[in-house]
């Protein structure tokens, strides 16, 4: 054997070790794992809807409405007699794809404007952040609201009022990044020897903040979640007849009191649990990203 | 011969709560062809800064060069443009900071970090840059080259980071290589085989370069000719022998003294007393007087100038008035 090949040995033995280290904390993760659990069944729900659905999303049924939970309606039927458990189905796509797109919005505008804030600062770092705490001064929800309302009712209105509302996060998160990292000597060592200030932001900077990005990411999935639906249940987001978790409640709240409480109890528990699954892995991402908490374990 | 690098009368200011204060005041200096020009002088005397508006790099918002030259090879640096600039840094002067621990990112491997700077100053293929990193590592004393260029510098000792990062600054074989403290933060052996891989790489290309230190061993081991600063300005220049043999200035005296004995029965080390005035409170005449135990009346009245104290000897101080030779 050569010397080379024996050198090369403990290096691959090495690389292997750390690769284990994330996974086999991800799954000692016990409350990361559950919230993973939650998001594969969801977004599995919502690939294979067509298929499992046992009716059609739309399709009345004035006969059996408002039934209770049956052999032919598992979850029951609501004032139109529609399968309630397919129009939860059907409902996770428009959800989790909802929170998918705000969430990216959020983050494709929220943390390119936070590094440019950051890394040039001066009057268009200013510009840029004070721009960002107007966005916070309102409560999200009434924000959201303002811009769903003035694009008007819709899915699209309604993804892109979640995404505005979520850029000023990613862009103060990616601004504190970035101040920090730009003074650290490596990046000091990179203009050193002639790198450009694009390639410093994307090749140095963005990789490196990238751990606390991808857990908020992971988190306002959750929120995103809701605020589409909010919205819906408002009657700012998805309009009717389509199937959205919070269009559901809103017109199932008037059959709380008369006891058809199938109506509100399943979409809303739709709700909870998929956030609950994006929250509990945005927890374990942070924990098992974050060194200073890995070393502690 | 023309020097290859050349500072003259640079003043570089600081915005402070005390306004705009002279962290560098009329410094100048000359790096020639081949030479080791040592940059010694207490924490915050200046060097860093010197060396930073050397390479342009000093933080825009709160400094910038108010007056002075610096030229490279008789072109003007402060009047480049950023991506002139940039060409210039890597492949005509490079640098090397004092903490190997954090001058790597993370999050990358060590293969891709030296590529960076082949990649951007000489237009070759990932596959060249590749061989060429391996080289460079072979070179500055990495055993298994081949598999250090496929690990993150977390995997490094200190020791073997500061070779990757004169792997880096030396990869486009710069003309003047600026070393800021480069093994302060290093063990002293490992001390001792850096600075004979720089010596060695100097000597192979014929680098000039320009060590920033306040450590006088290293500048006794290293340079050829040394400046010594003291609160922004060069209090004494010289080269290296006439330095330890024949110190002029009284705090150049005073660090010497400062430093361990190994012979003779000294029982405490010398320190000099008082410490670097703050920079908006400099005294108004000799900047050093208030610590100095030669202090004469003028001292305290008005500035001394650099003067020729021997041949290639300058020396900022009135004790030698009347030694002045003409220039």
């Amino acid at each position: 054997m050569s010397a080379a090949e024996v050198s090369l040995s403990p290096v691959s033995v090495k690389n292997k070790k750390k690769k284990k280290t994330f996974f086999t904390l991800m799954l000692r993760n016990r409350l990361a794992l559950i919230g993973l659990f939650f998001i594969i069944i969801w977004t599995l729900f919502a690939l294979v809807a067509p298929f499992i659905a046992p009716h059609s999303p739309t399709e009345t049924d004035t006969i059996s409405k408002l039934q209770g939970p049956t052999a032919a309606h598992w979850l029951g039927t609501d004032n139109y007699g529609r399968d309630i458990l397919s129009r939860i189905l059907y409902g996770a796509r428009i959800s989790i794809w909802t929170g998918l797109i705000g969430v990216g919005i959020s983050f494709l505008i929220g943390v390119p404007l936070g590094a440019i804030a950051a890394f040039y600062g001066g009057k268009i770092g200013d510009f840029i952040m004070r721009c960002m705490d107007v966005l916070l001064a309102f409560p999200s929800l009434i924000l959201a609201m303002a811009i769903a309302a003035s694009l008007g009712p819709g899915l699209t209105s309604a993804m892109i009022a979640v995404g505005i509302v979520g850029i000023p996060e990613f862009a103060r998160l990616m601004y504190g990044q970035t101040i920090t990292l730009k003074e650290k000597e490596f990046v000091e060592a990179s203009k050193a020897i002639g790198v450009k200030d694009t390639t410093i932001l994307f090749r140095h900077i963005f990789p490196n903040a990238l751990g606390p990005i991808l857990v908020h990411a992971t988190l306002s999935m959750g929120f995103a979640i809701l605020v589409a639906s909010s919205l819906s249940f408002l009657g700012l987001g998805i309009q009717p007849p389509t199937p959205e978790w919070g269009a559901m409640i809103s017109e199932g709240r008037e059959y709380i009191i008369t006891g058809q409480w199938w109506l509100v109890t399943f979409p809303g528990l739709a709700i909870a649990t998929s956030i609950l699954g994006f929250n509990l892995l945005g927890d374990g991402l942070r924990d098992v990203l974050d060194p200073r908490l890995r070393s502690s374990k | 011969m023309e020097p290859l690098l050349k500072v003259d009368d640079l003043r570089t200011q600081f915005h402070t709560d005390a306004g705009l204060v002279n962290v560098v005041d009329g410094v100048s200096l000359e790096l020639k062809k081949g030479e080791i020009l040592g940059v010694v002088g207490e924490s915050g005397c200046g060097k860093s800064v010197t060396s930073l508006s050397v390479m342009q790099l000093l933080p825009k918002d709160i400094s910038k060069v108010a007056s002075g030259s610096i030229t490279l090879e008789g072109q003007d640096i402060l009047a480049m443009s950023p991506s002139r600039l940039r060409k210039m840094r890597g492949n005509q002067i490079s640098m090397i900071f004092q903490e190997p621990m954090t001058s790597l990112n993370p999050v990358f491997k060590i293969g891709d970090q030296i590529m960076e700077a082949i990649r951007f100053h000489m237009k070759i293929s990932k596959k060249e840059a590749k061989v060429y990193a391996i080289e460079m590592l072979k070179k500055v004393g990495i055993s298994r080259p081949e598999s250090v260029v496929d690990e993150y510098p977390h995997q490094l000792s200190g020791g073997m980071r500061q070779r990757v990062m004169i792997a880096i600054a030396m990869a486009c074989e710069p003309k003047i290589l600026i070393a800021d403290e480069p093994t302060t933060a290093l063990d002293v052996t490992i001390q001792a085989q850096i600075l004979n891989l720089m010596r060695q790489l100097q000597q192979e290309k014929g680098t000039s370069i320009m060590l920033i230190t306040h450590d006088l061993g290293i500048v006794a081991q290293m340079c050829d000719r040394v400046v010594v600063m003291y609160a922004g300005q060069v209090v004494e220049e010289t080269d290296v022998k006439s330095l330890f043999k024949n110190p002029k200035h009284p705090y150049t005296k005073g660090l010497l003294a400062s430093l361990p004995q190994l012979s003779g029965n000294q029982n405490k080390l010398k320190s000099i007393p008082g410490q670097v005035p703050a920079l908006d409170e400099m005294p108004t005449g000799c900047r050093f007087a208030p610590r100095c135990e030669f202090r004469m009346d003028e001292c305290d009245t008005s500035k001394p100038n650099l003067l020729n104290v021997a041949e290639n000897h300058t020396c900022r101080c009135y004790l030698y008035q009347k030694e002045e030779i003409p220039s």
